[in-house]
């Protein structure tokens, strides 16, 4: 039988059972077998002293009148009466003395002295070869005399064996029969049970549950194997059930995932496109504004020139302060136009940071110029706090000077008495920078929105020449770009501090970068312009017209002429000394213009480059031209101080200075060659 | 037969009467003795068995022999006591003792009484009907016995003692 090595396979029930079958009736029928020869030892223990003892008796008897008449040929004639029983192997007769009356058998096997006799029954022994009997001999209640019997156990002992090996053998029939009637009922339990491990271990390796384990045939004999088998499927389409609903779960699912994602991918689309439409607004606007800021410079740079040159001419009281009102509103209109395009500027980001090493001393010696005299104009201090030694910051020096323009400029504003204070103090790697005021204060609840475009504190009546609330808005947006922010503390009726942190210049970032060239706002004077012959290439007839007024005011000849073929076609331009052009002329360029007029001179010729243009490729290519740019509106001073620098310097190598809006930089380049 | 009859009898007369001295075996105590053991192993009739006494009568002129009977006086057999007698006719005897003719042809006269063991100690008991005749020669005990007449008297002699016999008369 195939089944027969898995009789012996440790790990099978059926194994298990076996060996529970084999185990139990083993044990029992050993107990029962131990009890059996435990039980047929005492038999013929029993046996074999009953029978020698009864023998004894028997031959006592006989010998009985032989003893007592002494007759030792008479008992030992009784005594041959024993050669019935085979067993007896010697006997002997004693007399109460001791004397041995007769005896049977080998005399070799009785003993030698009575007197080491004691009266003792037989016994049994598996490895006794022999027995012996000694007893006393009754007659007429009177022991007469002893008898000795040896005897062999012989006999006795192959009895006891035989019966010993029936029992054995009907032991090991009864344990064959048992082990297989166990083995037939072992099958039943094993069966179902081998085919429950089967099933299971195929649904566990093929994953498939819709297999089935065999049900036991008639619920009635349901027992603790057929309920597992029962129940094993039962779990078995249990889960093939769950499975189908998952998949259809799952399936559901995936469509409501698929559903979303698509509607997320519109939206993304959509919200793509109005990012799209939005920064293309934004790009439009910044456009616009550059494009505006030019045209809207022009007006408000011949507004100043014209001013320039009225101021120049003799007026009478009225008319200068006719004539100071005009200044003033000009003022209002560049400022107001300056902040505007400002803060449009830097909300388009078109202005970025680029830090230098600015020498504190120069910077407050640059402000100082700027504002005391505007201080003192309206009887306030201005004064300054610095730690002494060296100082230098380390950010972007428009910026910086914007931002504190903005400031002191705001402070002027609002203190009616009193002074100003600009302070700094070291706090590590960094410089404290304050403004410090005497003025109105502000409240607590505007502490924050003071920052707030177009947010005034005291202008109710909107009055425009205190501005258009712009300033602080843009003095936050240029303290962001430096990287830092402005705090402002207020005591209302006592003062004002603003102030911002700035990192100052290391030593390495001082070797690094040098020190930046200073922005000068010179005072011009023009009294080595008297002469000069002048050409100025504007197609905006106004700007024109006033460059040319005011130069002419102030004694130079000056030849204007709306565009560059109405110049070029002038055979006198050559003669120029200086030539003012507007950067973008119609059909060409300012420089093309310059070009082709130094072209004609056939040397280096001293020009200056007007544009009102602000955004940032301009700003490069300003950069890149080889004579000085200005950016519209210009003032007269900061056009004279231009030319004369271009005096100074040969030309193409001019400086840019100062400028209220900044995108002007260091020009450098190799002189023109013609 | 005996080997040593002295050492037997001193062993039989010390248990018999304590007062003897070892060594006094004469040929009337060893009679005396024999007549003991007959009656050990003789069995008389149902008949007897109520009585408690056996009277053993001795019939001899000798003084000592008559001694020698009587001092198994009061010896127990199985249920019966033993009591010694002289001789008399009245008397019922279990067992009788003659050890001369005479004697015996007096009591044979004059009939037997029944049921009684008689044993003579001289030689032709037998043939003049009587049950045990006792023969000592050399120091050897020797008996013969005459099964007719016990048979007659309704006794019974066992037949261990019946194997003993120099001749049995049948």
């Amino acid at each position: 039988m195939r089944q027969l090595r898995t009789y012996f396979d440790r790990r099978s029930i059926r194994y298990q059972l076996f060996r529970l079958v084999l185990v139990v009736t083993s044990t029992a029928l050993a107990i029962a077998m131990i009890g059996g020869a435990l039980l047929e030892w005492h038999k013929q223990q029993q046996h074999v002293s009953q029978s020698l003892t009864t023998i004894a008796q028997a031959a006592g008897v006989a010998a009985s009148a032989a003893i007592v008449f002494h007759d030792n040929t008479a008992a030992g004639e009784a005594l041959r009466m024993l050669v019935a029983h085979q067993e007896i192997e010697a006997a002997a007769v004693y007399l109460p003395e001791g004397y041995r009356l007769a005896s049977y058998g080998d005399e070799n096997r009785l003993p030698d002295s009575f007197n080491r006799l004691r009266e003792h029954l037989p016994d049994f022994g598996l490895f006794l070869p022999s027995t012996t009997l000694f007893q006393p001999i009754q007659f007429d209640d009177a022991t007469i005399g002893h008898i000795y019997i040896r005897a062999s156990l012989r006999d006795y002992r192959s009895n006891f064996l035989l019966q010993g090996a029936l029992m054995a053998g009907a032991g090991l029939l009864g344990l064959m029969l048992a082990m297989g009637l166990g083995l037939r009922f072992l099958a039943r339990i094993v069966k179902p049970v081998k085919e429950l491990a089967d099933t299971s271990r195929q649904v566990r390796e093929e994953k498939n549950f819709s297999r089935r384990a065999t049900p036991p045939t008639s619920v009635a004999h349901l027992d603790e194997i057929g309920e597992l088998v029962v129940n094993f499927n039962a779990m078995l389409a249990e889960i093939e059930q769950r499975e189908r609903e998952l998949a259809i779960y799952q399936n559901s699912l995936e469509t409501m995932v698929f559903e979303r994602t698509a509607a997320l991918n519109s939206a993304n689309r959509e919200l793509l496109a109005a990012k799209e439409s939005a920064e293309a607004a934004t790009v439009t606007k910044s456009r616009f504004l550059a494009a505006a800021s030019h045209d809207l410079r022009q007006p408000i740079q011949a507004i100043n020139l014209f001013k320039d040159a009225l101021n120049n001419t003799a007026l009478n009281e009225e008319q200068q302060r006719i004539s100071d009102y005009l200044s003033l509103s000009a003022q209002s209109l560049g400022e107001l136009l300056n902040a505007l395009l400002d803060i449009s500027k830097l909300d388009a980001g078109a202005i970025q940071a680029t830090p230098q090493v600015i020498d504190v001393h120069d910077l407050l010696s640059h402000i100082d110029a700027e504002f005391a005299p505007l201080a003192s104009a309206r009887s306030l201090r201005f004064k300054y706090y610095y730690p002494p030694g060296e100082l230098a910051f380390f950010t972007d020096p428009k910026l910086l000077q914007s931002l504190l323009r903005n400031l002191i400029g705001n402070a002027l504003k609002y203190t009616g008495q009193g002074g100003i204070l600009v302070a700094i103090r070291r706090r590590g790697a960094q410089a404290i920078m304050q403004v410090w005021d005497t003025g109105m204060g502000i409240a607590p609840e505007h502490l924050q929105t003071i920052f707030d475009e177009y947010f005034q504190v005291a202008n109710p009546e909107r009055d425009k020449t205190k501005g258009l609330g712009l300033g602080l808005a843009i003095a936050r947006r240029q303290a962001k770009l430096l990287a830092t922010e402005i705090v402002c503390h207020s005591r209302p009726g006592k003062g004002t501090v603003f102030e911002f942190r700035l990192p100052l210049a290391s030593q390495a970032q001082k070797a690094e970068h040098g020190q930046a060239d200073q922005e000068i706002t010179r005072v011009a004077d023009a009294s080595g312009l008297v002469g000069r012959r002048i050409a100025v290439i504007d197609n905006d007839f106004m700007v024109a017209k006033a460059i040319q007024l005011s130069l002419e005011s102030l004694g130079m000849h000056v030849k204007s002429y709306g565009s560059a073929e109405e110049a070029l076609a002038d055979s006198t331009i050559a003669s120029a000394d200086v030539y003012i052009s507007d950067f973008r002329l119609p059909g060409a360029s300012g420089v093309e213009l310059l070009d082709a007029i130094q072209q004609l001179v056939k040397k280096p010729i001293r020009a200056v480059m007007l544009t009102g243009e602000n955004s940032p490729g301009w700003a490069d290519l300003a950069q890149t031209a080889r004579w000085p740019v200005l950016f519209k509106p210009v003032d007269l001073p900061t056009l004279i101080a231009t030319i004369e620098a271009q005096d100074a310097v040969p030309a193409g190598a001019g400086r840019q200075p100062n400028a209220p809006d900044n995108a002007a930089d260091k020009q450098s380049g190799p002189p023109v060659a013609v | 037969m005996l080997i040593r009859a002295g050492l037997w009898l001193a062993g039989l007369l010390a248990a018999a009467a304590p007062g003897f001295a070892a060594g006094q075996a004469s040929e009337q105590s060893v009679r005396a003795a024999l007549v003991f053991n007959f009656i050990k192993f003789t069995e008389w009739p149902a008949t007897t068995v109520g009585e408690a006494q056996l009277r053993v009568c001795v019939a001899t002129n000798d003084p000592a022999q008559i001694a020698a009977i009587e001092a198994l006086n009061n010896r127990r057999v199985r249920d019966k006591t033993l009591v010694a007698l002289r001789f008399r006719r009245q008397a019922d005897c279990g067992v009788i003792y003659v050890d001369s003719p005479q004697h015996w042809k007096e009591i044979a006269e004059r009939q037997v009484p029944g049921h009684a063991l008689t044993v003579g100690g001289y030689a032709g008991f037998v043939a003049d009907g009587g049950m045990i005749e006792i023969a000592l020669q050399e120091g050897n005990v020797r008996f013969d016995i005459n099964l007719l007449e016990t048979k007659r008297a309704g006794l019974r002699i066992y037949p261990q003692l019946l194997r003993l016999a120099r001749r049995i008369a049948e």
